[in-house]
């Protein structure tokens, strides 16, 4: 179950770099929140952690389902471009991704063998970072960046929860905190864009 | 033996069945008032009684091409993995061999296209060669990565095996594997973000270009060839990635196996009122995808071995 | 005592393969022979090349073997000057391109014959494996043999003499070259890897894993690209060659890994596909040279409709295509299937970069397979279906009988290496175990030669001659099942929306392969040229309007012309000092004179910065004083 888990996971994030349109993102991401959310509700219940099955509601109600919403709805709000097409071409997208997974999976083998058990869970999420940060690098437009930032912030909690069997909760709390100033942040950011975007089209 | 080739037999009848459910669903879920399930079988009636028309510009390969596009399709029927269980199977043909048998379908179907000198004969097969040409390294991968995952390179055994023991261990790089294929299904077959099957659009047909110049048996022979790849893939994404309910008695084995392949028609259909025909140069994009799944479940089972 | 010949199993396995090669190839030439206007030239080193490359598998020692294999340089390089008079700019080019670059190759061969035989070139290979294993850097012996027999086999990077030899030598040599050439170039690597050389570190199989990999995709994208049937078919040589590498390289890395009986499968897979691209690369070579020889022109654009006036051409390079391509039952499917059979056993490999290596391999393979359909879906189509598209395919007629008998004995050699493979792979399986390796014929036809089977656990199995029947059987019930419905037939004008077909508003090739072109974008570079004719330049309905892409070779672009440039930028400099008057020669030995001195005082007597610094100083002064002098 933890497998499949992470498998949809890492799937909605790949199908998240080649999309095109910010709705249809914005429905990935919240797929592969509503997935993280699963995987902590699983491995909290094994575990029979409840910390762990807290901050897996709250990924939930929050990421899967609260900010894809503001996001939209902000989205809306503004006028933002909603044709987002990855400046990365598909042809090098095909060779990058795979390259991308294999060189991490690389690089992570002497990291994994120091946890004990999921090994490759480890590889797995130090790659859906990068692939993060890939979605970070393939836009120009502030929606997908910001996409690509909470996706990274998704990867890490993924990390936390398989790897080390849960953060304390404490730190899951407190990013969950930064997540909600991270919103209000980029909001005003967005504001700001609109407004030079009408300035733009002002002069 | 007689499960077997009652169960080969199945597959070929309700192949014309498949693609009419397919179309009467699509009309009802756009509220038209859906066509007969049967009309697939009245098409093929129809045009067993009707003469050959052949263009005068076509050659030899026109009244080769459309027996050596349905033929290894029709073999392949008989290499697909086993519905129910302790009917006898072809336990040991590859990916690789499935693979070239359809694409030596899709070959002559291109020669068809090319051979009647009209320019939406060239248009259809050069689409077909661009999409046939991304889809098989996919198609390859995907296939032996899930074999792979079952233990045996067979695909016919690793079906088997896969229903009597599911690779818990392996769950990421089947997912993959399953997404890939699925997009497959899609475009090899020429369903919608790919190809519509229903216009006649010189923007749009890939595989209606390419068959527009024959008519009667020959028509007949390439319809029953697209409606049987199409119970092909159907029956391999059963097989592969549906793989319960194989231990039951058999007739009962044998109609959840039918019942999944109306399962994988009703997602076809879901699929194609829901998105719209992709520009040419777009389906690379989609493919694109299939190709990083097929590759990312191989690297994943090779790798990390999840 | 060492021979100057040796008659070993591989030796006379690849003198098979050059026999088999060869006799269909006399036909086709003595038919051909009307087309070549300086006869005796052509039959005097016809003979010395088909002769020279016997001598070069069955030599026994390295004199012999770099005597025959010079010889064939110079033979086949005299071959493709037979038509010289034709198109002498392009012809003389790619002959000069081709001598360059085999003798490129061949100084990398004889300094490796050097390094291994101490300088006593008489020495036989059992000697030379001596003197190879004391040898302290073999990997300067593997990269030696890696230039010298790559740049014959075609290999990426050294693949790039390929696409103007083969089309500018007569069909006949074409061939000949792409056909059986190339594969004394892979005798040379079985011959020496596995003799001389062995044993060898794993990173060897991966290079040469990678380097076949990427040949196999880099051949078949540019042959999709090409409008030149002959530069297509030697775009596709590249690409099999690439594919004989992946099997080759795939067996070095079992054998480092100590899996001897995967290794054997792997490179039976190399040896079997080395015979299967010979006897179709040559079919279709012949049909393409009989095209030629009817139409006059190498342009796949001017082709069409030769199905009708020239069927035993068209039907045995539809054979051919359907082998290149990898479709089954033929024997091109085989043999890529043991290569791909062999690259799936190695799933329970424990190693790192295996496991990152293979699955790219296992793809490009894939790719590769995938884009051949295209690729020969374009070659034949085009050039055989629809309607004709100038003149001279109107009035092409079938080839004369002798032609004809070459092509059909070839379209023979194709289906005997698909229905007698298993007596072929018991051959490939005795040539390995005179090698010392393990004979895995048993292992692949455990009951019979009805299956196929692969050795890695769990692995596939095929069965060439059930498909073959199968096909025949269900291809038969259905022709058979139209004849009883009496199906009647009429003739009728191709649909063009009412408007009448034409040679015009068909696809071209440049149309067929253009989607492709697109996505590879990136990779080619395309040139495209739009010239239209206006009336006194106003558009007008009628206008005439032409278009033509050309791929920039990104190969030749980067890694030639920059070494060209670098070498022209050196030698610009050399010419500068060359050019002066008498005085300045005697600056020169006189500096020359100087600079021996202190560099002898310096590296030889004694060292110190101090005086280095100095007599740098001094030896600038005086160069820039007494050669270059003042700047005018």
């Amino acid at each position: 179950m933890v497998d499949l888990l992470i498998g949809i996971f890492l799937a909605t994030l790949i199908t998240a770099l080649f999309t095109a349109r910010l709705y249809r993102l914005l429905m990935w991401y919240s797929l592969n929140s509503l997935s993280l959310g699963l995987l902590a509700l699983t491995i909290g219940r094994a575990q029979h952690d409840g910390a762990m099955i807290i901050s897996g509601l709250i990924t939930l109600l929050l990421k899967a389902g609260a900010i894809p919403w503001i996001l939209k709805r902000l989205s809306q709000r503004f006028g933002l471009v909603r044709q987002i097409t990855p400046n990365i071409r598909i042809q090098y997208a095909i060779m990058l991704v795979p390259a991308i997974l294999v060189f991490t999976f690389y690089l992570a083998e002497p990291i994994s063998h120091m946890v004990e058990g999921n090994a490759n869970y480890v590889a797995i999420s130090i790659s859906s970072l990068f692939l993060a940060l890939l979605l970070m690098m393939e836009h120009n437009n502030i929606a997908p960046k910001i996409v690509g930032f909470l996706s990274m912030e998704n990867a890490l909690f993924l990390l936390g929860t398989t790897a080390t069997g849960g953060m304390p909760m404490l730190v899951e709390l407190g990013i969950f905190f930064d997540l909600l100033m991270a919103i209000v942040v980029i909001n005003l950011l967005m504001r700001r864009e609109e407004m030079e975007n009408s300035g733009e089209a002002g002069a | 033996m007689s499960l077997y080739l009652l169960t080969v037999a199945v597959l070929l009848l309700i192949a014309p069945l498949l693609l009419g459910v397919i179309k009467a669903l699509k009309m009802w879920l756009l509220f038209k008032r859906p066509l007969s399930l049967l009309q697939g079988y009245r098409d093929v009636a129809k045009l067993l009684h009707k003469e050959n028309v052949v263009s005068e510009e076509a050659s030899l390969i026109t009244r080769v091409a459309p027996f050596l596009i349905l033929s290894p399709l029709l073999i392949v029927l008989f290499f697909l993995p086993p519905a129910v269980q302790g009917a006898w199977y072809v336990s040991f043909v590859d990916a690789f061999t499935l693979t070239g048998l359809m694409a030596l379908s899709t070959f002559f179907l291109m020669l068809l296209g090319l051979d009647s000198a009209s320019s939406f004969g060239g248009i259809g097969a050069s689409r077909e060669a661009f999409i046939a040409a991304l889809a098989e390294p996919a198609m390859v991968l995907t296939i032996f990565a899930v074999s792979m995952m079952a233990g045996d390179l067979g695909v016919g055994q690793a079906g088997v095996n896969l229903a009597s023991r599911f690779p818990e261990k392996h769950m990421a790089s089947y997912l993959f594997a399953a997404i890939s294929f699925f997009i497959l299904l899609i475009a090899e077959n020429g369903r919608i973000p790919v190809d519509n099957p229903e216009t006649h659009l010189e923007l749009t047909m890939v595989h209606e270009a390419m068959i527009l110049d024959i008519g009667g048996v020959w028509l007949a022979i390439v319809e029953t060839a697209a409606a049987v790849k199409f119970v092909i893939f159907a029956s391999l994404f059963a097989s592969l990635f549906l793989p319960f309910g194989y231990g039951l008695a058999w007739p009962l084995a044998l109609a959840l196996f039918v019942g999944k392949l109306f399962g994988v028609a009703l997602a076809v259909a879901l699929v194609e009122v829901n998105t719209a025909k992709l520009r040419l140069f777009k389906v690379p994009n989609l493919l694109g995808i299939a190709i990083v799944f097929a590759f990312l479940s191989l690297i994943t089972f090779y790798v990390l071995g999840a | 005592m060492t021979h100057f010949f040796q008659f070993d199993t591989l030796s006379l396995l690849f003198a098979g393969l050059i026999v088999l090669g060869s006799v269909p190839n006399l036909f086709y030439s003595r038919g051909y022979m009307s087309h070549i206007s300086r006869p005796w030239h052509y039959r005097i080193h016809y003979a010395a090349f088909i002769l020279s490359m016997l001598g070069v598998v069955t030599a026994g020692s390295a004199l012999s073997f770099l005597l025959f294999w010079e010889l064939m340089s110079l033979t086949s390089w005299q071959l493709i000057l037979t038509e010289a008079e034709k198109e002498p700019e392009t012809t003389l080019r790619a002959a000069r391109f081709y001598f360059f670059m085999t003798h490129f190759g061949f100084v990398f061969l004889l300094l490796f014959f050097l390094i291994v035989t101490r300088g006593d070139l008489e020495a036989g290979f059992a000697t030379m494996q001596g003197i190879a294993h004391a040898f302290a850097y073999p990997t300067l012996l593997f990269f030696l043999l890696l230039l010298g027999f790559f740049s014959k086999a075609g290999a990426v990077p050294l693949h790039v003499w390929l696409p103007y030899a083969h089309p500018a030598a007569p069909s006949p040599v074409s061939a000949l070259m792409s056909g059986v050439m190339l594969k004394v170039a892979i005798y040379g690597i079985f011959r020496f890897f596995l003799t001389v050389l062995y044993p060898w570190p794993l990173e060897w199989g991966v290079l040469v894993l990678v380097i076949g990999a990427m040949s196999a995709l880099i051949g078949v994208l540019y042959a999709l690209s090409e409008h030149d049937i002959k530069a297509l078919l030697a775009n596709h040589s590249i690409e099999n060659i690439g594919i004989i590498l992946i099997g080759f390289g795939m067996g070095m890395i079992f054998d480092a890994l100590k899996l001897p009986v995967l290794s054997a499968f792997a490179f039976t897979a190399a040896l079997f596909h080395t015979f299967n691209h010979m006897s179709f690369k040559s079919l279709l070579f012949m049909g393409a040279g009989s095209v030629l020889h009817e139409t006059h022109t190498k342009n796949i654009e001017a082709y069409g409709g030769l199905i009708k006036s020239m069927p035993v051409t068209a039907l045995t390079f539809l054979l051919a295509s359907v082998s290149i391509s990898a479709l089954p039952p033929t024997n091109g499917f085989l043999s890529e299937w043991m290569t791909f059979q062999a690259m799936l056993g190695s799933s329970h490999i424990d190693n790192m970069s295996l496991k990152l290596a293979i699955p790219f391999a296992i793809f490009a393979l894939a790719l590769t397979a995938g884009l051949a359909v295209a690729c020969f879906v374009k070659a034949f189509g085009i050039t055989f279906l629809g309607l004709h598209r100038s003149a001279n395919a109107r009035h092409a007629r079938e080839v004369n009988g002798m032609m004809r008998a070459g092509m059909m004995l070839m379209a023979g050699v194709v289906l005997a290496l698909m229905l007698f493979a298993p007596w072929f792979i018991g051959r490939f399986g005795a040539a390995l175990a005179a090698l010392g390796r393990r004979d895995v014929t048993p292992l692949i036809f455990p009951d019979g030669i009805w299956q196929m089977h692969s050795v890695a656990i769990h692995g596939g199995v095929v069965s060439p001659l059930l498909l073959t029947l199968a096909l025949l059987a269900v291809t038969g019930a259905l022709w058979f099942g139209m004849r009883l419905l009496g199906v009647r037939e009429r003739l009728h004008r191709t649909w063009a929306c009412g408007y009448r077909t034409s040679a015009r508003t068909q696809y071209s090739a440049t149309g067929f392969a253009g989607p492709i072109r697109r996505f590879f974008e990136w990779l080619y570079r395309p040139e495209e040229h739009l010239e239209k004719e206006t009336l006194a330049g106003h558009a007008t309905k009628f206008d005439r309007s032409r278009y033509a892409v050309h791929v920039t070779p990104l190969f030749e672009k980067s890694l030639y012309d920059g070494a060209a440039r670098a070498a022209n930028f050196v030698s610009y400099w050399v010419y500068r000092l060359a050019h002066f008057e008498q005085t300045r020669y005697a600056a020169m030995i006189f500096n020359l004179m100087l600079l021996v001195l202190f560099s002898y005082r310096i590296f030889a007597h004694e060292f110190s910065w101090a005086t280095f610094a100095l007599e740098s100083v001094v030896m600038i002064v005086s160069i820039k004083v007494l050669i270059i002098g003042e700047k005018r």
